[in-house]
């Protein structure tokens, strides 16, 4: 299986913040809400794209589907889905290590 | 104490098979395991129960449906392939199951045996009509029958080839009776679901009730003049232009409130210029969410086509500064543009070859057979078939230019 996680990275910024935004099961516009908070405005997802997206991530078993008392759909991450979330924060921290590193060559160097 | 029950169609009708199983509890037979390929329940007795069971479908979980792993409300009884027993351990639980997976299963498979009973009933009617009505117009049917029967001595292998014949007979009656009730016990089983999941979407929202009340207030605005009927067709061969064209009626100040079932009219009311966004989206299959997450997104459904697969929806939503985005990552805008095009023109661009080579075919005939030239109006066909095959290769080239502005975009 994790062969198969592997091939679903690295994620899109809208597939990535709707797995991040599932630290607890949600409504698909809540999702929407969350992430549009979470990145103070600067990403509002489309509802099309987050239909569509949460569509393929189930399909691929990342997130499972149930309902709540209203009968509204809800959205949480599985086993694999969490873990494919670990990897993309792992792989998403190195990219940002990197990027600080480099970031100061290229200061360093404009100074000079 | 153990008990075996067979249930042959339980997972055509779920529901009923959770409610046989709740039943059954309160015997005092609590289900511990079935088996998905003799179709059949194992019971112990036990005291009796008023607890609920449910059946959760989820394809390709090996392990027990995600659905339960994190909760606590029900705890898992048996375990298959496919299939999980589930018993309800609180009295109100916060969550239920969604049947989509399930749902969307049974659909498939009333689809499939629908489109062979069709068949069977083409095929059947054919020969049928033909007999009926050379019964009816022309003179009569003749049987012609053979006399004499079984001349030679009935032999052992005769007699197996009747055997065979009768079993053959009785197997094939028997695959009828089968698909037929498999057919009827889904139409009806699906009905629940799709009420329970959710999608049986009441489609007469194409006449919204807020603003047009009934056909005599329909017929009053018309006749003041404050409705505007637009009759468009085709239009969902180029989606964004037609988007464009609404768009602008609304800074003209025509606001759009309906469209007919089919999706050929539109009806617009006079009133004060707005900022309107509109989305055209090509969705393959409905699913509450759907609805959902675009309504409280603030999109108003405008028109959805009534077939669940393939379906175009009309979505609206006015807006003051920044238009909202339907698609907010430009890769699922062109994924969704080429989704479009691809189911459209895999079936219309055969069609119009195959109605190019009919077009040759029946052209070279008319040259060639001298009985055609004779009759000239029968160029009419040709000609006809022509048009069609000009038709499909017209619509599958709106759509490639379609998805190419989309690209570009």
């Amino acid at each position: 299986m994790a062969k198969n996680i592997r091939s679903y990275m690295p994620l899109s910024e809208t597939a990535y913040y709707i797995l991040l935004s599932l630290n607890q099961p949600r409504h698909g516009y809540g999702i929407i809400k969350y992430v549009e908070q979470l990145t103070d405005g600067r990403i509002t997802l489309g509802s099309g794209t987050i239909y569509t997206t949460l569509g393929k991530m189930s399909k691929a078993k990342f997130i499972t589907v149930f309902l709540d008392r209203e009968r509204k759909t809800i959205y949480e991450l599985t086993s694999e889905g969490k873990q494919l979330l670990r990897l993309e924060i792992e792989r998403i921290k190195t990219v940002y290590k990197d990027t600080l590193y480099q970031e100061r060559l290229f200061d360093e160097e404009s100074k000079m | 104490m153990k008990k075996v029950k067979c249930r042959p169609f339980w997972s055509y009708d779920i529901l009923k098979t959770q409610e046989w199983l709740t039943k059954q509890g309160e015997k005092g037979y609590q289900v511990v395991s079935f088996n998905p390929i003799f179709r059949s329940f194992s019971f112990k007795k036990d005291n009796p129960t008023s607890k609920r069971y449910i059946v959760i479908y989820d394809k390709g979980q090996n392990d027990s449906p995600a659905f339960a792993s994190n909760l606590v409300e029900y705890d898992k009884i048996a375990h298959t392939r496919n299939y999980s027993i589930f018993v309800q351990k609180v009295e109100k639980p916060e969550y239920f199951p969604s049947y989509d997976q399930l749902l969307s299963r049974n659909q498939k498979i009333k689809y499939v045996t629908g489109i062979i009973l069709l068949m069977q009933f083409i095929l059947f009617i054919l020969p049928v009509s033909m007999i009926l009505l050379s019964a009816l117009i022309g003179g009569g049917i003749s049987v012609e029958y053979e006399p004499g029967g079984i001349t030679a001595p009935l032999t052992t292998q005769a007699l197996l080839e009747g055997i065979l014949e009768i079993l053959f007979l009785f197997m094939s009656m028997f695959a009828q009776v089968w698909l037929i009730y498999s057919y009827l016990k889904l139409r009806m089983s699906n009905k629940k679901l799709e009420k329970l999941c959710g999608e049986d979407i009441d489609l007469s929202f194409t006449v919204p009730t807020s603003t047009i009340m009934n056909k005599a207030s329909l017929q009053q605005l018309k006749k003041e003049k404050k409705l505007v009927r637009k009759m468009k067709i085709g239009w969902f061969y180029s989606p964004d232009k037609h988007v464009q064209w609404l768009e602008a009626m609304e800074s003209k100040g025509y606001h759009l409130v309906r469209m007919s079932r089919i999706g050929n009219s539109f009806y617009f009311i006079k009133g004060i210029p707005r900022h309107m966004k509109y989305h055209v989206d090509y969705q393959s299959k409905k699913n509450p969410t759907y609805f959902q997450v675009n309504e409280e997104s603030g999109w108003k459904l405008f028109f959805t086509s009534i077939t669940r697969y393939f379906a175009i929806s009309v979505w609206g939503q006015e807006y003051k500064d920044i238009a909202p985005q339907y698609y907010s990552d430009q890769e699922d805008k062109v994924k969704h543009a080429k989704k479009f095009m691809l189911s459209y023109i895999v079936w219309m661009l055969p069609m119009s070859v195959m109605y190019f080579v009919i077009f040759g075919i029946s052209i070279y005939g008319f040259i060639q057979i001298q009985f055609f030239r004779d009759i000239s109006w029968l160029v009419i066909t040709p000609i006809i078939f022509l048009l069609t095959g000009l038709e499909f290769l017209y619509f599958s080239f709106r759509l490639i230019r379609y998805y190419n502005r989309v690209k570009a975009s």
